[in-house]
């Protein structure tokens, strides 16, 4: 029952009308952002960071929350009309989602990626209801010793399940903890790598890198890989033509998609490091592998769309249950998030929900409240969002690189950190163009000193020993859960194999039971021919190969 | 140099190059060369303090060791697998067509940023903004002089009024009176 009067009056306290305005503002801000090219919900966070600080803490978060689920979705619309994920999470979502467009079928599409997402989030929302309160009891049973180990475990499950190069996602991490140690040292009060600088002596904060690798570093990537070139093509939506809703075939055929993404997506975004992309990703290969009809898939199939979308907001939901329960952002965006938390004075962790509950439970109450806000902006705002997207990267690109300024100059009103920004923005270039890993440097920046502080308090307790770790009873789970994250890489493949092969058989049984029972349903949808295509210069048949390789 | 040039694709390059010259084991080396240096000047702070307890240079230290060895590893590990020196994330691979490489645009764009910031206080948001502006949309956004104008004075415009006039952010107000 605490759940819920917990919950009940975490929405009294956000259902205020500043709060409801500033959950539409953030919803719609997040979508702006998510349709930007080049720009994912980590930069979109970073940049409208500054734009919170009048604000009181409950009404910041809120508002940085629904920008993180609206730029979430925002990503959904440009990979279904221009074949252009606005960040990784929504790879998945142009397999089926663009040759639906090419259908005629781009309104459905977005419709039932909209609902896929209201239904996910407020899933999502209901598990975060039931998995936090449980976490954070358990985490505050927490010492020292486990926070130190579980901080690095956050960091290790990034880099194994990042993927890509773990050895630059290891280095990116260490660069992450070396920026986090510039400034006075708590224990001794000395100061380390100011160089003489009172700027520095309160060390680099958290923003201006933010803003820099993810805003600069982005801009910076996209234009060297031509950007301000490119030529969109893209399918015009309206919401007048009778095309624009779904079918109830469509919503049948997603009943099953989207509530296995949900879950999917939600308990994989719980965990440190795998995120929205891992979702996403899952999620399609879940649904082709178990579907009646998986020649479809690849071809503008809606479960193809329909389960990633609704696992990789599901993922966005469970990210939070490890930033508000153990003070460890799974993600890059979740890193911001937890920097912007910082900055109000509020520490993420297992007292967050004993200390400030009315902010803890205030923030889950507002996912639910934004996940219906995001249902009624995404239908019916669908078309205005699909004309942002139209906005070339060319006029875009210097306007963001201006936003980026002001926004890092506003937060302390120091030029320093504006060229530390940009440095940081050339430094995310480099570290996207070879591979390296952003997310993992914005996390550690932020662990760093969580970790430091929490180890020199455990040696404090142990009195020096390293031995302190091996005594305690949860310190060896976690230390045990370090070793199998370590042999994980080794055993995924086998792991691989066989969820394939019973999924496959999942799959093939679901098939034969659908022939017996008097054919596969749904034949080959016949596309309404009403939907104006404007341009189509970039078509692409999507990759579906590239699921299994991921 | 031909700023037209600037926003032609360029062409990939195609000859072979020695793989300690190549972009990453350059950029590598640099992180190398930073983390060397954090590193010695971390040997120069407390590994432990009088009292016995974790001095100011324990972290740094580990840090910085663990640090220089996994760059050299994968210095090594670039020199010797040139071939792993164009990574390119998932998201750009789907939809987007090869448009070339673009390092001068990209060097103008660091170089334009760099005096827009550094003129931010002397001239003000809105005008350092407005010439930032100005200069990148004039190469990005050829010929289209009347947007472009609107763009370069609108969002500056913009961004102050929310910022300073709306939120009282503390933007340079420069030669320009404060509003």
């Amino acid at each position: 029952m605490d759940t819920f009067d917990n919950l009940a009056n975490g929405i009294v306290a956000v259902a205020t009308p500043m709060n409801l305005l500033l959950l539409l503002a953030g919803v719609m801000l997040g979508m702006i952002v998510g349709v930007m090219p080049g720009l994912g919900p980590s930069a979109g966070l970073a940049i409208l960071l500054p734009l919170t600080f009048t604000l009181d803490p409950t009404g910041a978060v809120v508002m940085l929350a629904a920008v993180y689920y609206g730029a979430m979705y925002g990503g959904t619309i440009t990979s279904v009309l221009i074949n252009t994920p606005g960040e990784s999470a929504t790879v998945a979502s142009t397999f089926d989602g663009y040759p639906l467009a090419k259908q005629g079928r781009a309104g459905p599409a977005l419709v039932m990626a909209a609902i896929g997402s209201f239904v996910a989030g407020t899933i999502g929302a209901v598990l975060i209801s039931v998995a936090s309160p449980m976490t954070a009891s358990l985490a505050a049973t927490f010492g020292p010793p486990e926070l130190f180990l579980v901080v690095i475990l956050g960091l290790l499950t990034l880099i194994v399940i990042i993927g890509g190069n773990r050895l630059l996602g290891a280095l990116s991490a260490l660069i992450g903890f070396a920026i986090a140690t510039v400034g006075i040292d708590i224990g001794t009060g000395q100061q380390r790598y100011t160089f003489g600088s009172v700027e520095l002596i309160n060390g680099i904060d958290f923003i201006p890198v933010a803003i820099g690798l993810f805003g600069v570093g982005e801009i910076l990537h996209t234009l060297w890989r031509g950007g301000h070139l490119e030529k969109l093509a893209y399918f015009n939506v309206s919401a007048r033509s009778r095309d624009f809703w779904p079918t109830g075939h469509d919503l049948r055929e997603s009943a099953g998609p989207i509530t296995r993404g949900s879950f999917l997506g939600f308990f994989v975004g719980a965990t440190p490091g795998a995120g929205a992309t891992v979702a996403s990703l899952m999620s399609y290969n879940l649904e082709r592998s178990v579907s009646k009809t998986p020649e479809k898939f690849g071809k503008g199939a809606m479960p193809g769309l329909t389960g990633p979308e609704a696992a990789n907001n599901a993922a966005s939901s469970g990210a939070m249950v490890p930033l508000l329960t153990l003070g460890i952002p799974g993600s890059a965006s979740t890193a911001v998030l937890i920097g912007g938390f910082m900055m109000w004075g509020l520490q993420p962790g297992p007292l967050l929900m004993t200390q400030n509950p009315e902010f803890a439970w205030g923030l889950i109450a507002s996912m639910f409240l934004g996940n219906i806000m995001l249902l009624l902006v995404n239908v019916f705002c669908i078309p205005a969002f699909a004309s942002i997207a139209r906005v070339p990267f060319r006029v875009l690109g210097p306007a963001i690189i201006v936003i980026c300024v002001l926004g890092t100059f506003t937060v302390n009103g120091s030029i320093v950190e504006v060229a530390i920004m940009l440095g940081c923005g050339l430094l995310g270039f480099f570290m996207r163009r070879f591979g390296f890993s952003p997310a993992a440097l914005v996390i550690a920046l932020v662990l760093g000193p969580m970790a430091e502080e929490s180890l020199r308090q455990t040696m404090i307790i142990s009195g020096g020993s390293f031995g302190i770790f091996l005594d305690r009873g949860t310190s060896r789970a976690l230390l045990v859960l370090m070793v199998l994250l370590l042999v994980l890489p080794l055993v995924t493949v086998l792991i691989k194999r066989a969820a394939a092969r019973g999924i496959a058989r999942y799959g093939a049984m679901r098939r034969r039971r659908a022939r017996r029972s008097g054919g596969l349903p749904g034949g080959e949808h016949t596309p309404p021919a009403t939907t104006d295509t404007v341009a189509d210069s970039t078509d692409r048949e999507p990759e579906t190969e590239r699921v299994d390789s991921t | 140099m031909n700023l037209a040039d600037t926003a032609r694709p360029a062409t990939r390059p195609s000859g072979r190059v020695a793989g300690w010259v190549r972009p990453k084991t350059v950029f590598l080396a640099a992180v190398l060369v930073v983390l060397a240096v954090y590193t010695e000047m971390a040997f120069a702070l407390e590994w432990r303090t009088q009292a016995g307890r974790i001095g100011p240079g324990f972290f740094p230290r580990v840090v910085g060791i663990a640090g220089v060895a996994l760059t050299l590893w994968g210095l090594v590990a670039a020199i010797r697998s040139p071939r792993d020196d164009e990574v390119v994330a998932l998201e750009d691979e789907v939809g987007e067509a090869d448009l070339g490489k673009h390092p001068r645009l990209l060097a103008i764009m660091v170089l334009a940023a760099g005096v827009f910031a550094a003129t931010l206080i002397s001239l003000g948001a809105i005008i350092s903004s407005a010439l930032f502006l100005m200069v990148m949309l004039s190469l990005l956004n050829r010929g289209r002089h009347v947007v472009n104008a609107v763009i370069a004075i609108g969002i500056p415009l913009s961004m102050y009024l929310l910022l300073q006039t709306l939120l009282n952010a503390g933007l340079p107000e420069g030669i320009l009176p404060r509003f």
